[in-house]
């Protein structure tokens, strides 16, 4: 049984973030799924009880303030606790650096980048004071960059920066903080790419498929409860990213 | 720009190396004897630009990460990186139609991981992949796009400096490549 027993985890409606919601409720977390679609955030965690699990939904906006305080205060003061933050919001939105309008760019660094890191400073309170907790956050394989991505990838890399800083700085806290990079993962979002497209992206992967929510999520859970493994990038790609890069393609 | 005429009678143009950004960052990493072709520190990108160009952004003051409020994440971090995409933007522009030169140059130590330095480091991350994507996507325009990544700015590392940047404008065989001009001091650690 692991020891940290809460998680908060941000983008908890979408595809990878109910996948690590359903998995950490699996292994015993109480878990609140934190979203900006509280509905379908609400939908995440009803599927969890229904398997067994215990979780909370919550409306989180990564931009607001008192949203990412709301969120946190309420892991902390309903859940009881917060032992893992799981940083998994983020958009793609994203363009050519020839083409990309600076509005867009802001809007998207505000989402990915400082509202986690932002999110992730209000945790590290309740961590401190308990002397444990663990950070992952979900970066991508386009940290090592990808064509037509320059706001996310960008947004990504910055995320692998603040881990390697904050690792060192919040390991003497008992506090791990590690990225989990995905990469080609089968999602509602990428099911609608052009088929073209993606036959070419499955040929790119060395072990033949794309990834589910579920090969993320299972690294999440390692993430959670190791309490030796700090500052590292865990690429979750199926070997794509040792692979010849494909142009034009995420 | 400087024009000469060849062997073959075509008439090429030498590197002119500029640098962009920061005055107090470039003033620490110049120096006048350097041995590149030119060098000259500008805080203006030109519209005849040719050769090479090297950002050295303002990278965000290091500091507690607990006690940074709201406000300084997303005007310090947020506004730095802004502040790098419209360079880039700019540099980018005037090299359209042009083979060119982009470097990046970052302080090692944030880019690696420091205590007490998040924002810094997070500033420095998403420089680095911006750079990643950059030299992926100017690739076809002939463009390259490296990043040099620097140590305390001693008399050896202005020097070792200086040479990398000569070597990364001499052709487009070396592009979204990082370098790390340290004297050694990031040996052994793993790189982001």
């Amino acid at each position: 049984m692991t020891a940290a027993r809460t998680a908060l985890v941000t983008g908890g409606a979408g595809g990878i973030g109910a996948a690590i919601a359903q998995h950490l409720a699996a292994d015993g977390y109480r878990v609140l799924v934190a979203d900006v679609d509280l509905e379908r955030a609400q939908q995440v965690a009803d599927s969890v009880r229904h398997c067994g699990g215990q979780a909370w939904s919550h409306h989180l906006d990564v931009t607001n303030g008192q949203s990412r305080r709301s969120a946190v205060d309420f892991t902390v003061s309903e859940l009881g606790g917060l032992d893992v933050l799981v940083n998994c919001a983020g958009v793609l939105r994203d363009a050519r650096i020839r083409v990309l309008e600076p509005e867009r760019f802001t809007a998207l660094q505000r989402i990915n980048l400082v509202g986690p890191l932002a999110l992730t400073r209000l945790a590290i309170e309740p961590m401190t004071v308990a002397g444990r907790g663990a950070i992952i956050n979900i970066a991508s394989r386009a940290w090592l960059g990808t064509f037509g991505s320059t706001a996310y990838s960008a947004s990504k890399g910055g995320l692998v920066g603040a881990t390697r800083s904050l690792a060192l700085e919040l390991g003497p806290r008992g506090i791990t903080v590690n990225c989990v990079a995905p990469g080609f993962i089968n999602t509602e979002m990428t099911a609608a790419m052009p088929e073209r497209i993606l036959q070419r992206i499955r040929a790119a992967i060395p072990v033949g498929r794309g990834g589910t929510p579920a090969d993320v999520a299972e690294t999440v859970r390692y993430l959670a409860g190791a309490g030796y493994t700090t500052g590292q990038v865990l690429v979750v790609c199926g070997g794509r990213s040792i692979g010849v890069p494909m142009a034009g393609v995420v | 720009m400087t024009t000469t005429t060849g062997t073959d009678g075509i008439a090429t143009t030498a590197t002119r190396v500029l640098f962009v950004g920061d005055p107090t960052r470039i003033s620490a990493l110049t120096q006048p004897d350097a041995g590149m072709t030119a060098v000259a520190a500008v805080f203006d990108v030109p519209a005849d630009l040719a050769g090479a160009v090297v950002v050295v952004p303002r990278v965000p003051d290091a500091g507690d990460f607990a006690q940074m409020t709201d406000q300084e994440l997303d005007t310090d971090l947020g506004g730095a990186l802004s502040e790098l995409l419209a360079w880039v933007q700019a540099v980018v522009q005037q090299l359209a139609d042009s083979r060119g030169h982009l470097i990046i140059v970052l302080p090692a130590e944030p880019t690696l991981g420091q205590v007490g330095a998040a924002m810094s480091g997070t500033f420095c991350g998403a420089a680095l992949s911006m750079a990643r994507t950059l030299a992926i996507e100017l690739d076809r325009e002939h463009i390259t796009v490296n990043t040099v990544m620097h140590g305390e700015p001693t008399p050896a590392i202005r020097t070792g400096f200086a040479a990398q940047l000569q070597a990364l404008v001499e052709g487009d065989a070396i592009t979204g490549q990082e370098i790390y001009v340290t004297s050694g001091t990031d040996l052994g650690r793993l790189r982001p």
